[in-house]
């Protein structure tokens, strides 16, 4: 059992990746890779577009419906993903809540 | 690009 806070992100959350986590291309297996300390996971292409739009500013409503009209796909679909991405970075301290 | 869930692979040492 772990006395971590479960932290909660939500359609007003706002994020942005923290001091030491960076995004970088593996070049041996040619894909994006989020660096952190002592911890690196492998993204495929959407999860590097969420990422990269992480600007500290954006609130998850307002990236899900930028993404709505760039995929052309529900927003509500959108949002529900982003949200679960975004709470398994939050897990492993790779993402800081702004607000 | 299509939209789909984002997946990733937590890569261990």
């Amino acid at each position: 059992m772990s006395d971590q806070p479960q932290v909660v992100i939500t359609d007003s959350s706002v994020v942005k990746l923290p001091r030491g986590v960076r995004l970088r291309r593996d070049p041996v297996r040619n894909h994006m890779v989020l660096l952190a300390p002592e911890r690196a996971m492998a993204l495929d292409d959407i999860a590097v577009v969420i990422v990269q739009a992480l600007d500290g500013v954006k609130s998850v409503d307002v990236l899900s419906q930028e993404f709505s009209e760039k995929f052309h796909a529900p927003k509500d679909q959108i949002a529900q993903d982003i949200k679960a991405f975004l709470t398994e970075l939050s897990n492993r301290r790779m993402l800081e809540i702004v607000q | 690009m299509a939209w789909h869930a984002p997946k990733f692979i937590e890569v261990s040492c």
